[in-house]
């Protein structure tokens, strides 16, 4: 309570307690205890000064005369009236409610500790609670519960008797209690959902521990426990059940019938388990290690198909209707499903907004608290959850925010692992409370749990044991199993349960029972067990049935309305991303990396050519297709990275949200959305920092669309390996198996005419190899739309290539076939008869068919119509001659040409360089633009030949900037490296948006990859092939064997 | 789920079909007229003919620079075209006549044995060349090597000679008789300009000055040459800055006295022995005026 | 048997390399047939190159000339080589002229000898041509080297 709040308190106990005769010693006693429970010595001095003060001026008035105190006592009552109503409105703005009741109970008490309720008094107390807004009903009962001695007016719904009476007040609740002494009273008020205690003897009670004194008003709060010595005691859920009325929960009958599982490997999960359950109660599931405690939560809860057997909820089959039942069932595992960076409202927040459809902000913030304070976590809803090891909240704590992102979904069936692992006592304790407060409430939940105190021990209502290799040995009341293990031990003591000086049950004992070993002859134990399990599981066929539960069960409601795709896909994507934000360190290294990237790579290779300047000349840096080519690797890296952990940090969640039905389509969409906006601004960034200080002018819009592509593949990739692998370094070790071959394919430090033959080096078209590698398209992209593009040369490109494919033809191609001819006639002339090989026949008969369709036909018209004579058979000197002479003249027609065009050219750029102010202009034009290197590498200038013979063709291998794509068929995309135009389906497109698209369809691509599990699918069929089929080959020489056995009779 | 998948398939299916339309539009190719026009001409033809016998007149640049450094010539740097300047020359015309100029460097700075200079000018001559289509005919390869070892200057000057000549008689063969013209155009001036700046003394002086007198024989066959292109403006000026040349040379008298030359054989050769002879009046004054020329003819060139 | 289809392969075999890989001397016209000549140059500097392709002319008709002007200088002794692409029926003449006056020629037409090189000291500087024709008119291939004596 703040200081203001305790004075104004002094001040009204003050005024009620000087009406009329004044303050009372008792009632000044009531004062003094009341600050003792919440201040220290020093504070209680001080208010009990305060409160004297406020009394003080009253002592003075002792010496009246009868007559006049009534009449003065009338008077102050009106002015301390005045005060009343003001000190009451101040604490109504800044009491909550439940402290204001807490504060009127006070007041009663005040009045109660000397019994003297005059009318003044009453009236103070009536004006506070009208001030403070408490219900009619709600005053009167507390009235009742502090001031009334007499059990029969004990009468109200909202007070519960706990006694040893069997006759109560009938509207009062009670709780039968044999061994009690006199009466507890606990009043509950509603509308704050708080209890209040009292008793009335003086016998030994305890509350929480401490010794209760009768006649004083105790809270009594979530987790309170009223013990007497030697005694069972009372929960807080035990009490708050007698109020509770919770119809929201259905009624589930739950039925295991036989379930038999065996791993993928071969070895047994579970042996026959059966057991039958319904709601409101709490089942714990034990056993050793490797007994099958987790492997029978997951199947029961829906997770894992069992091979043999059945799970029914109201009759109807868990894994055949899952998706019906999912809705019902919740699963709490034992790890940590929390988004550590969001708090801890955020977290139940976001949840709730994927469970329910159609509530409105408001409706989710209601269910958001209510759940916050069912939990008692309302006083750290703001603090982030950390994760384990730097902790903001305690383990206990989040612990019981795991289990309330499955009370969000209200399941009737709750399926809990290890709830109490790795925490203290205290905090264990409260978490079973908040378990049996739910069953309480009607829910069915197991728990699967190891070594439990024999407080928690006690609290379920059945237990099941289950041995090593899936044996259920045990299924029934806890106590009792004690019992059924002791006798089967035939130990002495074996009807005694409880220890009964004590109360406790030990668990261990049961353990220590079951997993006995026999003792040698020097008394150590040895590995055999006296019992085994199978042993236990027939003892338990034998002697345990099952009790089988009956009755009708309600229809199980229809799944959940879940939010519609679009309004997952915000949710997922909010969440992410506000999970993202807060994290800082995540946040300043992702957007710094990229800008500081850039700039050490662009400054590092910004160089000078000429050692005596200090002017920057883009023309003459080398270094810019290397950059370009870093730009991919770069991107590639980044976009993997940002990735890679992804979906494998979510993975818990991801499993513990399949009981959700969500759409993976949207989760994955938001992922890729926000990895998209991230790879996004790192791309800009880079561009922006990388192409500037490189000068590279204009086209930046074309390198950050490259670059955010590129980077957005490798996002995807990431994430299908980030949800394929089952650990974080194996992620990383990957990575450099997804980079490294990307860097030798791209076609830039190696090049493509380089590389292996056997993998596709040297031929006409990129290596099929590198087809598959983006950074290969990306790396053709950037660079073909830098040289084609550039300010100054998209003036040239057209003429330009036209002149190179009239070069090409005239200088190389043309004497080339002429060669061939030459070489015939030589060899004709030195006296062979069959001087051409069949081979150089069929390139020169391809090779003309293809000139005879060449664009340029149509502007020289000559033809070599005789392309059928060009056979062996038919090959001779007239035709070689006629030959050479249509040769001859193709070859004429493109010298001209060539000419006119290199004139052409030559002229431009002679008009361009006209007067010295325009010679300037251009050669700023040329070193802003265009640079000598890239131009060098997209022309392939240090290519060794030429021209190349393929089989029967000849290739261009000079030049590839400058040649059209050959192979026209209307389904064949590929072509040479670095061409201009890509060919498909009978249209050319421009290198850059086809590569582009291209891009894209890889990420498609992976993006189904992703949503069908391919990658993982892969893996595990990798891993488990041996084991599955070193089986099913065992199992088909077990079936040949025995049909030949059958047959043979042998 | 599936129909979730169908639906988003075919977004983006069309996305990428929007793509293609967006970028499908090729660029026409409206060269047509380049690839029609009738501009052949007869007399063309006949050009390149008595080109390609004329334009062989035209000194090799070692000739005059073996003279000079048998005349204990001093290496000079200066006299060079500056490596950098290359950047300036971006039409056909501007590339073969500094081609024909860094010619000439590479040849003087090979017999004076300065290897190392070497490189950046091998480099522009390869840049020249491909810019005007004719790269190659040099091996840059060996030149390379071959100039690491100074013994292999004679192999170097043979390869640099020899690809001159190819890259001459391939212009000619493929009718581009004007870029041979210009590039022995550009490797005789800077020749002269350098053999008309060194500073010598008496008597190599007078042989040098003797020499440069005599160019006025090349002089007569290099207007000629020129003659042939006068309809290019370009042409036009650089034949009348040669013109304004002349007027200096035509100060140079050269006196012939003719004789009888009789062919002998000699150890399995053909010997001549001629007693003809040729005188060049020649003075400094003369030198002078036609050095300014030159000059200026040079400087309009390497800009 | 085996014997049989053992040497029924070679000869295909040998068959195919016969008309599929020429192995009969390539022809050297061109810059081979400089780089041979070049090597003959000794102790000479080499000036420039003078390639002569002829094909054959017909019967009658008069063998085809091709000329080229050179420019000697006073007080330098020329040596003009004469090589021949031995591939070609043709034997390649080289004559000197200046103007009309023929200064030397390679080939002695009494006795029929071909000569390697014509030395020349020259004294009169001016306008020479050179002149390749093949003789009889064959077709031929030849490569003219001018070069100086140290």
């Amino acid at each position: 309570m703040s200081e203001e709040i305790l004075k104004a308190l002094m001040q009204l106990f003050a005024i009620i307690a000087k009406q009329d005769v004044g303050v009372s010693t008792n009632e000044r006693v009531y004062v003094e205890n009341f600050l003792r429970q919440q201040l220290n010595e020093k504070s209680v001095k001080e208010y009990l000064t305060l409160f004297d003060k406020y009394i003080g001026d009253k002592k003075a008035s002792e010496i009246d005369t009868d007559k006049e105190k009534e009449k003065k006592s009338k008077l102050i009552s009106v002015k301390d009236s005045v005060k009343i109503l003001g000190i009451a409105k101040k604490i109504n703005k800044t009491l909550t409610q439940k402290q204001k009741v807490v504060v009127l109970v006070r007041l009663c008490e005040l009045v109660n500790s000397d019994k003297k309720f005059t009318p003044q008094r009453m009236a103070i107390i009536d004006t506070a609670a009208e001030v403070f807004n408490i219900n009619k009903e709600e005053y009167n009962a507390i009235e009742t519960f502090v001031i009334e001695d007499d059990f029969s007016k004990w009468d109200i719904a909202d007070i519960l008797i706990i006694n040893s009476e069997k006759k109560i007040p009938k509207r009062a609740k009670h709780i039968y209690w044999d061994q009690l002494e006199g009466s507890i009273l606990v009043l509950h008020i509603h509308s704050v959902d708080l209890y209040f205690l009292s008793y009335t003897s003086t016998r030994e009670l305890l509350l929480n521990g401490l010794p209760i004194n009768n006649r004083k008003i105790y809270l009594f709060a979530r987790g309170g426990v009223i013990k007497q010595p030697k005694d069972k005691p009372v929960f807080y859920t035990d009490v708050a059940s007698q109020f509770m009325s919770d119809d929201t929960t259905i009624n589930v009958h739950f039925k295991i019938d036989k379930v038999h599982y065996r791993f993928p490997n071969g070895h047994i999960g579970l042996m026959e388990i059966s057991l039958d359950e319904q709601s409101g109660k709490m089942l714990a599931i034990m056993g050793g290690s490797g007994s099958g405690k987790t492997t029978l939560l997951n199947v029961v809860s829906g997770m894992i198909k069992p091979t043999r057997g059945n799970v029914y909820i109201n009759g109807n089959d868990l894994h055949e209707k899952s998706d019906l039942l999912k809705g019902i069932i919740g699963y709490i595992p034992q790890d940590d499903l929390l988004i550590e960076e969001l708090t801890v409202y955020e977290n139940l927040y976001y949840s709730t907004k994927l469970v329910y459809k159609n509530l409105s902000e408001e409706e989710i913030e209601n269910k958001v608290n209510k759940v916050l304070f069912n939990l008692g976590l309302s006083h750290i809803k703001n603090l982030k959850v950390g994760d384990p090891l730097n902790k903001e909240i305690s383990g206990g704590q989040r612990k019981r925010l795991n289990i309330g992102l499955e009370l969000i979904r209200e399941p009737a069936v709750l399926f809990v692992d290890e709830p109490t692992s790795g925490l203290s006592s205290r905090d264990s304790e409260n978490v079973m409370e908040l378990l049996r407060e739910l069953t309480v409430r009607g829910k069915l939940i197991f728990i699967v749990i190891h070594q439990p105190s024999s407080e928690i021990f006690k609290m379920f209502d059945n237990v099941t044991i289950l041995d090593e290799g899936g044996f259920q040995v045990y299924h029934g009341n806890p106590v009792e199993a004690v019992i059924y293990f002791k006798k089967l031990d035939n130990q002495i003591n074996s009807h005694i349960g409880e220890c009964p000086s004590c109360g406790n049950v030990n668990p261990e004992t049961i353990f220590s029972i079951i997993e006995s070993r026999i003792v040698d002859e020097y008394g150590q134990p040895t590995v055999n067990r006296k019992v085994t399990p199978i042993e236990w599981y027939a003892h338990f066929k034998d002697k345990i049935s099952l009790k089988k539960i009956t009755g009708v069960f309600d229809k199980l409601p229809e799944s959940f309305k879940k939010p519609n795709w679009l309004n997952q896909y915000k949710i997922f994507f909010a969440r992410d991303f506000f999970s993202k934000i807060s994290n800082r360190q995540y946040l300043l290294l992702n957007l710094l990396e990229a800008p500081l990237l850039g700039f050490l790579l662009a400054f590092v290779i910004r160089y000078i050519e000429d050692p005596t300047s200090d002017v920057y000349i883009f023309r003459n840096n080398d270094n810019i297709m290397p950059y370009i080519f870093m730009c991919t690797i770069v991107a590639l890296f980044l976009g993997l990275i940002v990735s890679a952990e992804e979906i494998f940090k979510d993975r818990k969640i991801l499993k513990r949200e399949s009981f959700l039905n969500l759409s993976r389509s949207s989760y994955l969409c938001s992922k890729i959305g926000i990895l998209f906006i991230l790879s996004a601004i790192q791309a800009f960034f880079f561009i922006f920092v990388g192409n500037y200080i490189l000068g590279i002018k204009g086209m930046y819009f074309e390198y950050w669309l490259v670059f955010f592509s590129l980077a957005a593949f490798a996002n995807v990739l990431g994430l299908n390996i980030s949800s394929a692998f089952n650990s974080a370094i194996t992620i990383y070790i990957l990575i450099p198996f997804l980079i490294i071959p990307q860097m030798v394919l791209t076609g830039a430090m190696f090049s493509f005419d380089k590389i292996n033959r056997a993998i596709g080096g040297g031929q006409d078209k990129v290596p099929i190899i590198a087809e598959i590698m983006p950074s290969r398209w990306a790396f053709e992209g950037l660079v073909t739309n830098q040289y084609i593009n550039n300010k100054y040369n998209r003036n040239f490109y057209t003429q330009r290539k036209l002149e190179s494919e009239l070069y090409y033809k005239n200088v190389y191609y043309i004497p080339e076939l002429k060669r061939y001819v030459e070489d015939y006639k030589f060899r004709l002339s030195q006296g062979h008869e069959e001087s051409i090989c069949e081979e150089d026949l069929k390139l020169l008969r391809n090779e003309i068919v293809k000139e005879n369709e060449s664009k340029f036909t149509q502007y020289h018209n000559h033809r070599f119509e005789k392309t059928d004579k060009l056979v062996p058979e038919k090959f001779n000197r007239s035709i070689a001659d006629e030959l050479t002479s249509y040769l001859i003249r193709l070859n004429d027609f493109y010298r001209i040409r060539f000419n006119i065009v290199n004139n052409a050219i030559d002229e431009e750029i002679a008009r361009r360089v006209s007067t010295s102010k325009k010679h300037e202009e251009y050669t700023q034009l040329l070193n802003d633009h265009h640079n000598e290197y890239l131009t060098s590498f997209v022309k392939n200038a240090m290519v060794p030949l030429p021209l190349v013979r393929l089989d029967n063709h000849l290739v261009q291998k000079t030049d590839p900037i400058y040649l059209e794509p050959q192979d026209l068929r209307l389904l064949n995309f590929r072509s040479h490296f670095l061409a201009p135009k890509k060919h498909f389906l009978g249209s050319f497109y421009d290198t850059f948006y086809f590569n582009l698209v291209i891009l894209w369809v890889f990420t498609i691509l992976l993006y189904f990859a992703l949503y069908y599990n391919f990658f993982s699918k892969t893996i595990f069929f990798a891993e488990n092939i041996i084991p599955i089929a070193s089986r099913k080959i065992r199992a088909t020489r077990i079936k040949i064997r025995d049909f030949l056995i059958e047959q043979t009779g042998i | 789920m599936v129909k979730r998948n169908v639906s988003s398939l075919l977004l983006l299916t069309g996305l990428l079909v929007l793509f293609f339309v967006a970028c499908a539009p090729e660029r026409p190719d409206d060269l047509t007229e380049l690839l029609t026009d009738d501009l052949i001409s007869e007399e063309m033809k006949m050009t390149d003919e008595a080109v390609g016998q004329m334009i062989s007149s035209v000194p090799n640049p070692v000739e005059m620079t073996i003279l000079l450094q048998k005349s204990n010539v001093v290496y000079s740097q200066d006299l060079l075209n500056p490596s950098g300047s290359i950047s300036n020359y971006n039409t056909n015309f501007k590339k073969a006549l500094n081609l024909g100029v860094y010619g000439t460097d590479l040849v003087y700075m090979n017999i004076y044995d300065r290897t190392v200079s070497t490189l950046s000018y091998l480099r522009n001559l390869q840049n020249l060349a491909d810019g005007l289509r004719i790269g190659q005919f040099f091996d840059y390869e060996t030149l390379n090597r071959l100039s690491e070892s100074s013994r292999n200057i004679d192999s170097v000057l043979y390869i640099t000679n020899r690809g001159f000549d190819n890259m001459t008689r391939y212009l000619i063969d493929q009718s581009r008789s004007s870029i041979a013209v210009l590039i022995a155009y550009g490797t005789w001036i800077e020749s002269l300009y350098i053999a008309t700046k060194v500073k010598t003394h008496p008597p190599n002086k007078e042989l040098i000055n003797q020499r440069i007198g005599e160019q006025k024989i090349v002089l007569d066959n290099m207007l000629h040459l020129l003659s042939n292109y006068r309809n290019d403006p370009f042409f036009e000026e650089i034949f009348l800055d040669l013109m304004d040349l002349k007027k200096e040379f035509d100060n140079v008298t050269i006196s012939y006295i003719y004789e009888e030359p009789v062919m002998k054989e000699i150890d399995g050769k053909i010997v001549v022995i001629d007693n003809s002879r040729s005188e060049v009046n020649i003075n400094d004054d003369i030198i002078d005026g036609i050095s300014k020329q030159v000059e200026y003819i040079l400087n309009k060139i390497i800009e | 048997m085996i014997m049989t289809k053992q040497l029924i392969f070679i000869m295909a075999v040998a068959t195919l390399i016969v008309f599929c890989i020429p192995f009969e001397a390539k022809s050297q016209c061109g810059d081979e047939l400089t780089n041979i000549c070049h090597a003959k140059l000794g102790n000479t500097r080499f000036i420039r190159s003078f390639p002569v392709q002829h094909g054959e002319v017909d019967r009658g008709s008069s063998p085809r000339v091709t000329r080229y002007e050179i420019i000697l200088n006073r007080g330098t002794t020329y040596r003009i080589f004469a090589c021949n692409d031995k591939t070609k029926p043709g034997r390649v003449i080289v004559s000197l002229y200046r103007g009309d006056q023929l200064i030397a020629t390679t080939y002695d037409v009494e006795t029929g000898r071909h000569f390697p090189y014509i030395e020349y000291p020259v004294n009169m500087s001016g306008r020479y041509s050179l002149q390749f024709m093949f003789k009889g008119g064959k077709e031929g291939c030849a490569v003219g080297i001018l070069s100086t004596v140290n």
